[in-house]
């Protein structure tokens, strides 16, 4: 089932490409409280927290020699069908947010009074279509997409540079700290791609922890530039706006083009489409881990299109009844998912593994960093 | 011989192997034997059956009508043979044998072989007497010379390209490659038209895997009759319903040679004047062989204007439609009053105007490559009266809209590879641009993506060396680095990455 192989690099773009999402819809004003230095010193410090949390799953991962999802079968038997069962759980519920959230953008920004249906069942469908393809294409697609997305960035930046008044970021206030800590937490548990991470360890080549570090630091520049350039530039309006970033998009002018907001979209749509079919695939994956070997390959054609049509519903009932899509933001926010997926899961196979005796031991230590 | 056979590789040079004793091979009774060659053609009038008579031996001459070189025979064979004086048959048959001045010289054995090499313009010497045949390679029958390639016309390179004798193509190969780099591996297929196929590769660059691979593709071929060689490629692509394809063509030798070294391997056939390459890339579309000698900025100008020409021909009328449909603010105010005042005048939705211009031109297209020569510039003039007036002033569509036509029109024809998926894909786009807008086109070009990064020309990723990214490879992908770079070292098609070759 592990055959496909994709590259560190690859690693890199699909996961700077799925954090990339949350910026399109950050409200920065909601993360921290506060506008200003805070939430720029919140980025950095969210990225260490970031790393340590992920820190026992991925001790779990180096010592056992596989995912974190296989690790937890490999040191806990059937009892470890629960982390990828969880996993499924909490990236169904994630794609199905994301897909929520792409129709609400869509409905709110760009063609008001459209139903928001039509994008959710068009984007899971185009899912649907990519997943059943497989990583392969979904990875090296990542790369284009990225340079796209690279491109639209630079030509943002650039038309909106020169406007950007440096008294319009907000200096410390008294509890910056509290702020700043406050918004590094909220942050990290919102980064669903931590466990997607995780998820793809059994399926990279090498070089996974330097992908990782470098993966972090890109998104981490590309938040700070966003944030900064939300904050000067817009000033408070920014704070008010729903979408700043887009916000931001129309404003800016590059030569003959009056607006960058459609380019913008036109990338925004292309990186919903490879999160949520990542998403997709992945859930798969892991609820094929939870089969026994010789089910696996009969339950693989169905499973993708029984998993989109609950990612469906799940979509339809948030769009339904928005105090379910707020709900469903409160539980990402408390970053109680995060933390049982990278560190209590793992932590608790780790010591089963221990007591089993199904860890590597020392004198076989050593392998791909 | 069974029918429906894969076929093995042809006797070349070396000697054949004595086949087992039975039917369908030789007796050494002249008049049977031809009588059992006649029946096999199923008494085919074009069979000529020649007797002559050398000291008393009987001898026949077995061809096909209009497919030897007789006046070649004639020095070759017939006026040394009759000045000779010979004891018996088997002693005609041994100096025939060894003195023959052709080039191709076989024992053939069998009925079967005998009359699959006569089709193909090989004369067979029969002599009473003598249980086996001397085949001659006497051809002469008529074929199209050398010619400029329609399709990969270039400036400052050669102007030949191939024809339809495999022979004469596989000559042009190795006045090219005047070394073992390059070797010649014959094969038949169709089990009725026994038509001949060449693989052409360098040993020291191919992978092995990727030869025994296009071998065992081929060998699967389960034809009765193989009229072009593209008939093969649904044989050698992954995905033969994918928009694009696999498998890349050429008319030049000259790129077959370059391919070769490469590592890739050329299939020609008999009968088509154009090869096979496999692997084959989608960023291989935007090359051709003029970039090559032109200075490298140039080249890289070129290759800009084809990528740039490529997008223009798929999205620019569906992104058009979108963004003067759903998204008018993106425009310039001048630009979008111009646009509006034309949509006005207009009685048909923007989305409906651009399908009916866009389908009007690919009949004209189409129009246009099936008449006659002298009719052909009726519908030029046709066409620029209709589409390029008429539409115009009697309102049924907009100016801007024969822009996009006309721009989308020529921008196609810069990359001729890839004008059946674009000319698909436009309308597709086109459609989603009037219905969903810029959201829908996004979605599918981002699903299309998809689509061809996971497609694997014969292991090698189709989208490579741009994902999964090479840098070593990137030198003439949107550039075209100098030739003290690309003369440096050969990039092999295996050394992409990704590739399982």
């Amino acid at each position: 089932m592990k055959s496909t192989q994709i590259s560190s690099a690859q690693l890199v773009f699909l996961l700077f490409l799925y954090h990339s999402f949350n910026m399109f819809t950050a409200e920065a004003h909601n993360v921290t409280g506060n506008y200003g230095l805070p939430h720029l010193l919140a980025i950095p410090a969210a990225v260490l927290l970031q790393a340590l949390v992920v820190l026992p799953a991925w001790i779990l991962a180096w010592k056992c020699r596989r995912g974190p999802a296989e690790a937890a079968l490999w040191t806990m038997g059937k009892a470890g069908v629960i982390y990828p069962l969880a996993s499924s759980l909490y990236l169904l519920w994630v794609m199905a947010f994301t897909v929520y959230s792409m129709s609400d953008f869509m409905v709110n920004a760009i063609y008001p009074g459209s139903a928001r249906m039509f994008f959710i069942v068009t984007m899971i469908l185009g899912a649907l279509y990519a997943a059943y393809l497989g990583l392969e294409g979904i990875a090296r697609a990542a790369f284009i997409i990225f340079a796209l997305f690279l491109l639209s960035l630079l030509l943002t930046f650039g038309g909106v540079m020169d406007r950007a008044h440096l008294i319009n970021i907000h200096p410390f206030p008294d509890n910056s700290f509290q702020l700043v800590m406050e918004g590094a937490w909220k942050i990290m548990s919102r980064s669903s791609g931590i466990v997607i991470y995780l998820l793809l360890l059994p399926y990279v080549g090498s070089h996974k922890k330097r992908g990782f570090w470098i993966t972090l630091a890109s998104i981490a520049a590309l938040m700070e530039a966003v944030t900064f350039l939300v904050s000067s530039v817009l000033g408070d309006l920014g704070r008010t706006e729903a979408y700043p970033f887009f916000m931001l998009t129309t404003v800016a002018e590059v030569s003959i083009l009056q607006r960058m907001d459609a380019l913008h979209v036109a990338v925004w749509v292309m990186v919903s489409f490879l999160r949520i079919t990542l998403c997709l695939w992945l859930v798969r994956q892991q609820l094929l881990l939870c089969l026994p070997l010789k089910q696996q390959a009969a339950k693989n054609k169905w499973l993708l299109p029984v998993l989109a049509a609950i990612a469906l519903l799940l979509a339809a009932a948030m769009n339904e009844n928005r105090d379910l899509s707020s709900q469903t933001l409160a539980v990402f926010t408390t970053g109680v998912p995060i933390l049982l997926l990278g560190a209590v899961f793992p932590l608790v196979c780790l010591i089963a593994g221990g007591i089993r005796k199904r860890l590597i031991p020392k004198n076989q230590e050593g392998g791909e960093s | 011989m069974k029918k429906n056979a894969p076929k093995t590789p042809l006797p070349s040079q070396s000697p054949p192997p004595e086949p087992a004793k039975g039917d369908g091979r030789l007796t050494g009774e002249l008049e049977k034997d031809l009588t059992a060659l006649r029946e096999r053609a199923y008494n085919t009038s074009d069979l000529i059956t020649r007797p002559i008579t050398v000291c008393g031996v009987r001898i026949n001459l077995v061809m096909m009508e209009g497919m030897v070189d007789l006046n070649k025979l004639d020095e070759a064979m017939i006026r040394p043979l009759l000045s000779r004086q010979f004891p018996d048959g088997p002693a005609v048959f041994d100096w025939i044998e060894q003195t023959a001045v052709v080039g191709d010289v076989k024992d053939v054995y069998e009925y079967d072989q005998i009359l699959s090499l006569v089709m193909t313009g090989f004369l067979a010497v029969l002599v009473d007497g003598v249980a086996k045949s001397i085949v001659m390679g006497v051809q002469g029958y008529p074929y199209r010379s050398i010619s400029e390639p329609n399709a990969e016309v270039n400036e400052k390179g050669s102007r030949e390209s191939f024809t339809e004798p495999i022979k004469l193509n596989l000559t042009m190969i190795r006045r090219r490659m005047r070394s073992g780099a390059v070797k010649f591996e014959m094969m038949e297929t169709g089990s009725d038209s026994h038509t001949l196929l060449c693989l052409v590769y360098d040993p020291r660059a191919v992978s092995h895997k990727l030869l025994q691979e296009v071998r065992k593709r081929l060998n699967r071929i389960q034809m009765k009759t193989v009229l072009d060689v593209g008939y093969l490629q649904p044989y050698l692509e992954g995905k033969p319903l994918s928009l694009f394809s696999e498998v890349g063509t050429t008319e030049r030798p000259d790129t077959v040679c370059a391919k070769v070294q490469e590592g890739r391997i050329a299939i020609l056939m008999d009968g088509t004047p154009y090869a096979l390459i496999v692997p084959f890339l989608f960023v291989e579309n935007f090359q051709s062989f003029d970039d090559y000698s032109r200075r490298p900025y140039f080249a890289a100008l070129i290759r800009f204007l084809k990528y740039a020409s490529f997008f223009i021909s798929m999205l620019l009328p569906g992104l058009y439609v979108a963004v003067a449909t759903f998204h008018p603010a993106v425009l310039p105010h001048a630009l979008l009053f111009n646009i509006a005042s034309a949509v006005e005048a207009t009685p048909f939705p923007l989305m409906l105007e651009a399908l009916i211009i866009h389908f009007i031109y690919e009949i004209m297209r189409e129009a246009g490559l099936r008449l006659p020569r002298p009719v052909g510039h009726a519908v030029s003039i046709v066409g620029a009266l209709v589409i390029g007036d008429a539409a115009v002033t009697a309102g049924i569509i907009g100016s801007p809209m024969v822009m996009v036509v006309a721009l989308t029109a020529i921008s196609s024809f810069v990359v001729p590879s890839l004008y059946e998926p674009v000319a698909v894909l436009r309308f597709a786009f086109i459609l989603l641009g009037g219905t969903t807008g810029l959201y829908g086109i996004a979605l599918a070009l981002a699903a299309l993506l998809v689509n061809i990064c996971r497609t694997n020309s014969l292991g090698v990723p189709y989208t490579a060396p741009v994902s999964p990214f090479t840098p070593s490879a990137m030198r003439d992908v949107f550039i075209r680095a100098g030739w003290k770079q690309l003369g440096r070292r050969v990039m092999h098609i295996q050394d992409m990455r990704g590739g399982d070759l």
